[in-house]
Parts: structure tokens; sequence; C-alpha cells
């Protein structure tokens, strides 16, 4: 017999009533455990929007958004960036590192089928690698996807060197970061289930609509109409939302909602387009204006040349615009 | 006024009645027979209290270990496998997102048979007799999530067929709902398990039954001594053998149930401190090591959102293998396995050597994925064919191993429970009717060695 035994038999023989000193192991395993199973609780840190020391751009009534910078002089050789310059910086590291979406069909999605990046920004990014880089450059694009709240801050904070994708160009991004010159124009849009009653913005007014979190279109939806806003992080989730009646509609750019329509046959974008905004490549402020330049040299040039409308070439006639609808603006930096 | 004079006269006779009758009683029990069966009443009725007692305390540390053996253990292990099966369909779920091309066959097995698997536990325990209304909610819960979450999966299949981008999404969400609400809900049935398991352990160790059997038992002693010096101090006469032998009955019958009492408890304390508990921390990391493959496949797959899995990571990976001071899961498990008895020292070497296993498998199977995570930055591709693989050197190896390893430490644990428990292969029907028969048989003999004395008297 255990010394505990003995020690238990002696104690129960001398003490009546409840007893705790022989009791056995406490219940601590039981709460350690079911304590590790507890959810994690995420804090999900957000970009914070920095008003910056300086008037806003959004103050100046006479700014105009979709103005970028004009080039300065030739456009540098494919591997020959000139020294100094953050194009010289790319080249020097090895690899371009881009922004992009994954989910937006024709513009930046990823094949499940070949989990390869399709579309025409992935395009447009290897493109200016083979102008950064030269011949083989195409391949040295790094994709880092990101969502649509963080494509304005991954710019600013250096995580990417540029985000392509379907950044609209308005004031207030233009406080955080440069544009390029607008390489696409398009428009906010609604899609809702075909047989949806839905047929203006005016409808929106006491429905739950959805749209991605930290965009433009989230921020016309509270600006301009008395709709329950949800907010997703991903645009397909938007999708997902709409197809399983969690929300009534999606107010998007056009350019996003006809890849999501696609998706989904029994869907109809409405007629009815509230806002037009033009889409730039956004590069860290102030030191990166070289890049700007250089990128808005190669954009003009590509517009011309046929190139931007080649890149179009899976477009749906809906998406399709016109190069020469893109003449470029231009201000000084 | 005649009427009242009687009626008062009838109960002052009835008062006087009752005095003489309460004078003639105490006369009588001043007397040495009166003296001798009070004292035998007293001890018979000791013993009888004793019976009940020990009885009771028998028959409920009997149950315990019953419940421990057959239903506790059983309830935490099925709950713990449903739970299992739940998390590895969303892992092979998760890793099909990650493959290009047409999902391969063997992968879409898994996933159903997984699920199918959870299904069926689903079954077996909401067919439980004896559920709480936590489990009966949470059993409803599941119910109704994995429909939803299946045909998120399935939707997410067939936009993939279509090359549909939103097929990613609806495989996000699909995985969301198994971790928002589903495995909290399993998580609830497995906690419910184990405190039932926890009850049991202490209805099988409480100290309260055996102390007052022990309290009655010397009382009935006591009372018994005191008879037998009664008798042998009105009676002259030193010996009486019926006395004698219910003193006897009562020690050896009291000695033996304490004695079976004390095996039963240290019996359940074995099972909860060699097997069960490590069983339920090695349970509690198995499961959090399965959330942490999933978000590790998840990181790779929806790579936008990649952050929020990547602290999931983290904070999962401190819970079961520690963050600087803070011991992890492993580590407590450990520690009680180190306390197993010197006497089982084999036992103790194999708990020892397999929890090694695990703490190993998991330090590889994450230093491979902080490798294949820290390659995604560079080349996507690469990561998620390091990350599948399932031969040597992958990832996917790694996981298997992982799992394998986990596997074999809860079998441990659960042998140990097993162990433990059958090593009390004493009936407790036999014992509970033991100790009637031989506590009914000391008092019988109480009274008739008291009566053969009252008896000389008359």
């Amino acid at each position: 017999m255990s010394a505990r035994r003995v020690t238990c038999l002696l104690w129960a023989l001398l003490v009546t009533g409840l007893g705790a000193g022989c009791a056995s192991a406490t219940d601590a395993a039981t709460t350690r455990a079911v304590d590790a199973l507890a959810p994690v609780t995420t804090t999900t840190t957000e970009a914070v929007t920095e008003g910056g020391s300086g008037p806003s751009h959004c103050d100046d009534p006479g700014f105009d958004p979709g103005a970028s910078f004009e080039p300065a002089g030739p456009t540098p050789l494919p591997g020959r960036m000139p020294e100094g310059t953050a194009m010289r910086g790319i080249q020097d590291r090895g690899e371009l590192v881009v922004g992009v979406d994954e989910n937006t069909r024709y513009f930046s999605s990823r094949n499940p089928d070949t989990r390869q990046l399709e579309g025409f920004e992935p395009d447009l990014a290897r493109l200016i690698a083979e102008a950064i880089f030269g011949p083989g450059g195409a391949g040295r694009v790094r994709f880092v996807p990101l969502v649509t709240s963080q494509k304005v801050s991954a710019v600013k904070d250096r995580t990417v060197d540029m985000t392509i994708s379907v950044v609209s160009k308005s004031c207030d991004r233009w406080d955080e970061v440069d544009f390029t010159s607008t390489y696409y124009v398009t428009s906010q849009g609604i899609l809702v289930p075909k047989d949806s009653s839905i047929e203006s913005v005016a409808d929106l007014d006491g429905r739950r609509v959805c749209a991605t979190d930290g965009s433009s279109s989230q921020t016309y939806l509270q600006d301009n109409t008395a709709a329950e806003v949800v907010a997703v992080p991903s645009r397909t989730d938007c999708l997902v939302a709409l197809q399983e009646s969690r929300v009534d509609a999606i107010l998007l750019p056009y350019s996003i909602l006809a890849g999501l329509a696609a998706q989904d046959p029994g869907t109809r974008v409405l007629d009815a387009r509230p806002k037009t905004q033009s889409y730039g490549i956004p590069v860290a402020k102030e030191e990166d204006e070289e890049l700007v330049m250089f990128l808005n040299s190669l954009l003009e040039r590509w517009r011309t040349d046929g190139t931007l409308a080649e890149l179009q070439s899976e477009f749906p006639d809906t998406l399709w615009v016109d190069p020469a609808t893109l003449e470029p603006r231009w201000r000084l930096p | 006024v005649s009427v009242a004079s009687t009626a008062l006269g009838d109960a002052s006779a009835g008062e006087r009645a009752g005095a003489s009758e309460r004078m003639a009683l105490g006369r009588w029990l001043r007397t040495t027979p009166g003296l001798i069966r009070v004292s035998s009443l007293v001890a018979v009725g000791c013993m009888a209290v004793t019976l009940v007692l020990g009885a009771t305390a028998v028959a409920q540390r009997g149950e315990a270990v019953d419940s421990v053996s057959t239903s506790s253990v059983t309830q935490l292990a099925t709950a713990g496998d449903l739970y299992a099966s739940l998390a590895a369909a969303d892992a092979t779920a998760t890793s099909a997102l990650l493959r290009a091309g047409s999902e391969p066959e063997a992968i879409r097995e898994r996933y159903l048979a997984e699920l199918d698997r959870a299904e069926s536990l689903l079954v077996e325990v909401s067919e439980g007799s004896d559920r709480s209304a936590a489990t009966q909610q949470a059993v409803r819960a599941i119910e109704t999530g994995l429909s939803g979450y299946v045909a998120r999966v399935e939707t997410a299949r067939s936009n993939r067929r279509f090359e549909n981008p939103v097929s990613a999404a609806y495989m996000r969400a699909a995985s969301a709902q198994m971790r928002d609400e589903i495995l909290p809900a399993a998580t609830t049935i497995w906690s419910d398990a184990a405190l039932r398991l926890g009850d049991d352990y202490a209805a099988g160790t409480s100290i309260a039954g055996i102390a007052s059997f022990a309290t009655a038992g010397g009382i009935a002693l006591v009372a018994l001594l005191g008879l037998s010096a009664l008798v042998a101090w009105r009676t002259r006469r030193l010996l009486n053998v019926g006395v004698l032998v219910a003193t006897i009955l009562l020690v050896a019958v009291g000695g033996a149930a304490l004695i079976l009492m004390a095996e039963q408890h240290e019996a359940l304390d074995q099972a909860r401190v060699e097997g069960s508990d490590p069983l339920l921390l090695v349970s509690a990391a198995s499961f959090v090591a399965l959330q942490v493959q999933a978000d590790v496949n998840l990181a790779l797959a929806e790579r936008e959102t990649r952050t929020a899995y990547l602290t999931e990571l983290d904070e999962l990976t401190a819970r079961v293998g520690g963050a600087g001071v803070q011991p992890g899961l492993l580590a407590d498990a450990r520690e009680m396995v180190d306390g197993i008895d010197e006497e089982r020292a084999a036992e103790r070497a194999d708990a020892a050597r397999a929890l090694a296993s695990v703490d190993g498998s998991f330090d590889a199977y994450l230093d491979k994925a902080q490798t294949v995570l820290a390659s995604d930055e560079v080349d996507h591709d690469r990561a998620v064919r390091t990350a599948l693989d399932e031969r040597p050197g992958g990832l996917g190896f790694s996981a298997a191993v992982l799992n394998e390893h986990m596997d074999t430490a809860l079998d441990g644990s659960r042998e140990r429970v097993a162990d433990a428990v059958d090593s009390t292969d004493v009936d407790p029907d036999v014992v509970v009717l033991g100790l009637a028969v031989a506590l009914i048989a000391a008092g019988a003999c109480a009274l008739l060695g008291a009566q053969k004395r009252i008896g000389e008297y008359r």
C-alpha cells in the first residue's frame, strides 16, 4: 500500500464530514486544456491614414486627381536605369515588387486551376519589369497579394514598389502617395440578383450593400446613400455574400463587377453608373517622383503604340476602354 | 360545570398514567437487562448506519470507476475524434485549394472520409444517454454548421472547375465557418466530456464517503466495546461470545472495505494523473496542431489575408510549444508524465518517449512551415509545392509525422487510463453484499449475545 493510500486511510479514520486534504488531482489539466482551445483573438492592425502635416489636396478646389507628373527627358533604356533613381534601386535589387489583387477576373486573378496570376494588371507589371531589367525581366516580378485596405498603405510603407490593382486616383489618396497617369477608366456600378427590384442608387437606401473595406466604393455608399454597408476584405467575398443572400446588392467599380457577373449568370449589372473614376499606379511619395515619371513615359508609349489596347484583348466588350480616351493630363510634382 | 369537571378529571388521570409509565421505563432502564438491551440496540443501530454508509461509498466509487472505464473516457475519446475529424476535413479541403490542376482523387476521398467519420461520430454523441444541455446545443450547432460548410466547399469546387476566382472566397468562407462556429461547438462537446470525466474522478476519490464510513464504523466499534464492558461489569462474566464475534466481524469487514475504497481511490488517482490528465493536454495539443496546419495552408492559399493567419499561427504555436517562460501544453503533459510512479518506470519511459516524439515532430513541422512561408515571399509556386509534398523533406510529410506521433501519444494515455482502472478488479456489488451479510451477522451476534445475558435475569 502506498504512502498516499495510508495517509488517506488515516485521514479517513480521523476526520468526518467533507474532506479536502486527500482529494485527488485538481481540475487544473481540464481547465488548461479547455483554455488552450479558446478562439484566438486577433487584433487586426488597420492601416493608419495619417492626416499629414500639410494641407490636403481635397481642400484645393482646382486639384485634378487625374493628372500626374510629366516625364522629363527620354525614357531610360532597359537594364540601364540612371544612378541614384528608384528604378536603379529596383534594377540593382533584381526584382520588382508589385502589389496585386488575386480575385478580380480580367484585371488580376489567380487561376484556381493553374494557380498562376492572370489578367491585365499582372501583364502590365511584367511589361514594366521588362522595361526596367530588359529581356527576360518579366520573370523578375514578385507579386504581393493585397486586400483593398492595404493597396495604398503597402506602397506608403514600401512593402511594395507599386500597386497595380484598380486603385482609383482620389484627392485623399494623393495625400498619401503619388499616382501615375491613368491606365484605365471606369465608373461605380451596382450588381444585383436578376430578379431584384433594385434599379438605381436611390433604391439602395435601407438595403444591405456590399463593398470592399477601405475602398472608394465604401466611401461613396456612406456619403451618398442610406444603405447598410457590409464591408468585406476581398472583392469576391461580396459575390459570396450576394449568392448567400446576406446582402441585396454589391456596389463596386464596373471593372470589378463585370468579372463578378461573369462568374454568376444569375446576376445583372444595373445601367446606373453613379461615379466615374480613373485608375493609376500608386508609388511612394516624393523621393520616387522619377519612378512616377518613368512609368508615365512607359504608359504614354504603350497608350499610343497599341500595347494598352492589346492588354485588354481578353476583356469583354463592355469592359474595353479605348486608349485614345486616356490622354494624360500633367501637373507639377 | 359537571362536564368540564369530568373532562378535567379525565385529563389529569391520563397525565398520571403517562407519568407512571415513564417512571416504570426509567426504573427498567436502570436495571441490568434494560441497560444491556439499550446498549445492544445502540450498537446494532450504529452498525446499520455503518452498513448504509459503507455500501453507499463502495457503490459510488464502483460507479465512478465503471463510468471512467466504460463511459467518460469513451465519450472524451469520441468528442476528441469528432474534433480531429472536423479539423482534418478542413485542413484537407484547404490543401486542395493550394493545388494546381484538378483536385486529386485521393485528396477528395480523404476529405469525404473525414467528413463521414465526423458525421457518424456526431450521431454517436447525439445518441448518448446523458448529454448535457450544452452538448445538445453544440450538436445542433455542428449539424447546422456542417451542412453550410459542405455546401460552401462544394460551391468552391464547382467554381474552381469553371476557373472562377470566387472559388477561393467560398473556401475561405467555409474555413472561417469551420473555425468560428463548428470547431468551437466541437470544443464545447469535448470540454463537456472532459468535465464529466473530472466529475467521475471527483466522485470516485471523494474523501467524504470513506470518512463517514470510517467514523460510523468507529462509533459502532465503541458501542460494541461499551456493550461488552457493560455486560462484563454487570454480569461478572468476562466473555460474551456473541458480542466478541460481532466486534471481530465489524473490524474485519470494515477494514477490508476501507482498504478496497483506498484501492479504488488510488486506481482512480493513478488513472487521472498518469493517463487522463496527459490525455487531455495531448488531445488539446493535437487539436491546436491541426489548426496550425490549416493556418499554414490558408496563409499560402489566401495570401491577401495571410497576416491574420500568421498572427493566429504564432498564438497557437505558443499554446502548444510554449512562449518564453510560459510552458505550453506539451511541457505540461511532460511534467505529468515525469510524475508517474517509480513502480511503473517502463510505462513512464514509454510515455516520455511518445511525448518527446510529439515535441520533436512539432518543432520539425514548425521549422519546415517557417521555411515554406519565408520562401513564399520569393517563390510562391515552390513554397506551395513544398507545402504539399508528402515525401520526406516536404511539409506534408512533416505534418503526417506530427499527426502520427500525436495519435501514438494519445493511444498511450488511453491505455494508461484503462490499465489503472482495470487494476481494481474487485466487483463492488460483491463487496456491498459481503459488507451487508457480515454486518447483519454482526448485529445478530451482538443481539443474541446480549439476549443470552438478559435471559439469565428472568
